[in-house]
């Protein structure tokens, strides 16, 4: 089989994958004991039988479940993914506003997590068994055990308040500066190409601290592998190899034995996608971020169907494309996997 | 050999990059399908101009300012708040606990209350008012300074118009005038509302926030609608979330959602409360331990939403103070007296009434004062009433009486979570251990608010809690919920009263104050008597702000008065 062949089936298999996650998400959005009614308009409203019928009327809950599910699966198609109760506006329009903010947070983390992870791994393969190794181990412990809900407040306890380093948890800027024009409406991007280097820099020092929060479990996962598959080759033949033939040990690190002990953190970077975005959920919500997960809590909070599973399709979209990027990148990079060869 | 793991890794780097581009172009596609028109906006805007903030459409927001202003506003007010449920700012569509914090920015009613005391009618809009002697008829004669943000002069055109607009747009709001048949503009500086029924609380109910009068030129201009169609015709709101256009001391600047909304003074303001700051930039923040943060940083001046555990943390911060106040919300327990409930009886409701250990529920939830019924302290009548002291042996006597003496067991089905920072379950708890006492038994079922509440809500539920902010300020809003036969949490509970139902009758028909109080005192002591709602704490409020700030109160309709807010 190609490549292409292998790329494309796995996109066709990711399409019942997505139907399943809406239906699944529709039918526990709206059994679910709960009134989204009584959400909407309070108690005084839901007593008010002229007010219930209007807004029954407005929001379509007068029609049974298989149509509602039937009419949103049509305008889904449309690219109409409903309108939601919470914010009383259109669905995409919801998810164009806040997603940048998660992705920029995400990305941000998984650089974090990769550059950092990997280096503290090489760090700590070279010295084994000495100080700094143990130190490695101690901070990737730290780093996937401790929750990042707590993480987050005591990162913001000694960078913020004690040592005064970054800003407070009050979003993506400071109040006092203006939102970049939207580009990406990922607010380093955006200051980035128009050239708006003060606001750059203030997005930035906010971006910080929570991307350390947000990606301290995969680094620490990540040191751990790196460290794991450096030390694992060590012995191999062709390093052993490169030693006779009198290469240096940095090239011989750097050429021959990091990209074989890389490949399984590709496998971690896929799923940390999905990880990421489970983790935005607190992370956000410490940091006061205006991203995704915020608004997953929100609107499921509000019984709010049309918003929950818009969000979960775009997340399920997202985790099944970067689990094909991942399988893809595994397929070229050991042959050995690909399917038919 | 030595060299295939280089090649691997470029063959995979141009497959991502492949693939990048691949997602992109998808990407852009459906961009251009499904969400053309922002990107359209965005490279529509003029370059250099502020993002989506300012439509076309929005009048002058920059008037210039004439004259030398007596304390020209200066400085920025940085507050930060759970702004979760703010979905909109157009008044008649909106009805949450941040909407009665943010609404006095940029709107005023007619009338509003005395924060020192709720019962109290003040001026705001209208400058007067009547009340015709069958208390059908109220004419209200307004300022003729008022002026909109948008420097056109408020009349009695604008009145009419936006309250037709709350009233036919349906919102949850829409109840306050449900009672008022006409609503006219006699004269450019009168209006005059005719009431279907006498409702004495109707001045308290035109005092809510929402009740804004706005410039009805400006809002005609963007789809606005005021007749019996404006539930489906009213086109306005998407205007009204960019530009404020009433009149009080702030104006819109900029609504990012779940980031933060900013405010600009009103030049064009020509009331008595002058706005202090040259801006107020409200911080959405979610989390008590979060704010507590920024407040101690010294990055917001305010925090709106610090529950008491956070406060404890906050006692010592330099340069932080920590207000608490006594709220007007209530928690109460609901005993379903329909049968075959043991609380058929009313010796056994009264039993649990007098075993509760008030004092030990006041320790934990930090509050310690209780009305005697399900209305809060300081509305009418209800001071009067002292509430049902602890008596261990008199609630053994009463289940004795009751045949009840070796006691029973019950199910307890609960919403889990924490209201005005008060865990359920921890109270439970601690009633739980008073009821055994004399020889109750609890079964603590803890569930989802959501199922809690419909089970609640169909009235099957045997023994509960729940909690009540005011709709308005006024006894008759607890006497229409929980007093009088026909009310909703009496049907679920079966409390049923025709004294008491009178008498809601009889304070809804009286204006005389000293009457009112009267009359609601004996509705308050009918109530408490029969015990089926037994409120067991009226919890407090936290502020905690910087001490860089002044004239920060507590607001029993707004939560806290922001614009009361001064500089030093």
């Amino acid at each position: 089989m190609s490549l292409l062949q292998y790329v494309v089936r796995r996109f066709l298999l990711a399409i019942p994958t997505i139907i399943g996650l809406s239906i699944v998400t529709f039918v526990l959005a709206n059994y679910l004991p709960g009134d989204p009614l009584v959400r909407l308009l309070g108690e005084r409203g839901a007593a008010n039988p002229k007010i219930v019928a209007t807004y029954t009327k407005r929001w379509g809950l007068d029609k049974s479940g298989p149509e509602r599910y039937f009419v949103y699966m049509r305008n889904l198609v449309h690219g109409d993914l409903g309108r939601s109760t919470t914010t009383q506006r259109a669905v995409a329009k919801d998810l164009f506003d806040f997603f940048p903010a998660t992705i920029e947070l995400a990305l941000a983390a998984i650089v974090v997590a990769a550059v950092g992870g990997v280096a503290a791994g090489m760090l700590a393969a070279r010295f084994k068994s000495r100080w700094p190794d143990a130190g490695v181990r101690l901070l990737a412990l730290l780093g996937s055990g401790v929750p990042v809900f707590w993480l987050g407040l005591l990162a913001l306890e000694v960078f913020y308040l004690r040592l005064h380093w970054v800003p407070g948890p009050e979003g993506r800027l400071s109040s006092s500066t203006h939102v970049p024009p939207h580009t990406t409406g990922m607010y380093t991007f955006d200051a980035l190409v128009h050239g708006q280097w003060a606001t750059l820099w203030d997005a930035l020092r906010h971006l910080i601290l929570p991307a350390f929060v947000l990606g301290a479990y995969f680094l620490g996962l990540i040191a751990r592998m790196v460290r794991a598959s450096l030390l694992e080759i060590g012995g191999a033949n062709y390093l052993v190899a490169a030693r006779a033939r009198g290469m240096s040990e940095r090239r011989i690190m750097l050429v021959h034995a990091l990209p074989n002990a890389l490949i399984p953190v590709i496998t971690v970077l896929g799923l940390a996608v999905g990880g990421l975005l489970a983790g935005a959920v607190l992370t956000e919500t410490v940091f006061a971020w205006p991203g995704i997960g915020r608004y997953a809590v929100d609107t499921a909070k509000g019984l709010d169907y049309q918003a929950v599973l818009g969000v979960t399709i775009l997340i399920g979209v997202i985790y099944v494309v970067s689990n094909v990027i991942v399988d893809v990148l595994y397929a070229t990079l050991d042959p050995r996997i690909r399917i038919g060869r | 050999m030595g060299y295939s793991g280089g090649r691997r890794w470029t063959r995979a780097l141009a497959v991502l990059a492949a693939l990048s581009i691949a997602i992109a172009a998808c990407g852009s596609d459906k961009k251009g399908g499904t969400t053309g028109t922002a990107a359209q906006t965005t490279t529509a805007a003029p370059s250099g101009s502020s993002p989506a903030t300012t439509p076309a459409t929005t009048p002058a927001t920059t008037p210039a300012t004439t004259g030398a202003q007596p304390s020209a506003p200066t400085g920025e007010l940085k507050i930060a708040a759970s702004m979760a449920d703010l979905a909109t700012l157009d008044p008649p569509r909106a009805f949450a606990d941040i909407n009665g914090l943010l609404q006095p920015f940029w709107g005023e009613p007619l009338v509003t209350i005395d924060p020192a005391d709720p019962t109290k009618i003040l001026p705001a809009l209208a400058a007067s008012w009547t009340v015709s002697g069958d208390g059908l008829t109220y004419a209200f004669k307004l300022r003729t300074d008022a002026k909109f943000s948008t420097g056109n002069t408020m009349t009695a055109d604008d009145v009419v118009f936006s309250f037709e607009r709350l009233k036919n747009i349906q919102g949850s709001v829409a109840f306050v005038l449900d009672g008022a048949t006409s609503i006219v503009a006699t004269d450019p500086s009168t209006v005059t509302i005719t009431l279907s029924a006498a409702d004495s609380a109707f001045l308290a109910k035109v005092t809510n926030s929402a009740l804004m009068v706005l410039d009805s030129t400006e809002l005609k201009k963007n789809g606005a609608v005021s007749d019996a169609t404006a539930k489906d015709a009213d086109k306005a709101e998407a205007f009204l979330n960019t530009a404020t256009v009433g009149t009080g001391p702030y104006m819109l600047k900029e609504w990012k959602r779940n980031e933060r909304i900013v405010f600009d003074a009103n030049p064009n303001y020509t009331g008595a409360n002058k706005p202090a700051f040259a801006t107020i930039t409200v911080q959405d923040v979610r989390e008590p331990a979060t704010q507590a943060q920024l407040l101690q940083g010294g990055s917001v001046d305010l925090a709106t939403n610090i529950d008491s555990d956070t406060a404890a943390g906050l006692k010592d911060a330099s340069g932080v103070k920590v207000d608490t106040v006594q709220s007007v919300n209530l928690l109460y327990l609901a005993l379903n007296n329909k049968a075959p409930s043991p609380f058929a009886d009313p010796k056994v409701r009264q039993a649990i009434q007098k075993a509760i250990d008030y004092d030990g529920v006041g320790i934990l939830t930090g509050a310690t004062k209780r009305p005697a019924a399900v209305i809060p302290l300081g509305l009418q009548g209800i001071d009067k009433v002292t509430p049902v002291a602890t008596d261990v042996e008199g609630a053994k006597k009463l289940l004795a009486d009751a045949g009840l003496a070796a006691g029973f067991s019950i199910d307890v089905t609960f919403a889990n979570y924490a209201p005005y920072g008060v865990p359920l379950t921890t109270l439970w708890e601690k009633i739980s251990a008073d009821l055994a006492k004399v020889n109750i038994t609890l079964n603590l079922k803890p569930v989802e608010y959501d199922a809690w509440l419909q089970a609640y809500r169909a009235g099957g539920l045997p023994l509960t809690s729940s909690i009540w902010a005011p709709d308005f300020l006024d006894v008759t809003n607890y006497l229409d919920w929980f007093g009088s036969p026909e009310s909703p949490v009496s049907k679920r509970v079966g409390f049923n009263s025709p004294e008491a139902g009178a008498l809601f009758n009889q304070v809804k028909a009286t204006t005389d104050p000293a009457k009112r109080e009267d009359l609601s005192a004996q509705a308050a002591t009918i109530m408490r008597d029969d015990a089926s709602l037994i409120p067991v704490v009226q919890p407090n409020s936290i502020i905690a702000y910087r001490t860089t700030i002044s004239h920060v109160e507590y607001s029993p309709n707004h939560q806290i008065e922001i614009t009361a807010i001064t500089p030093g």
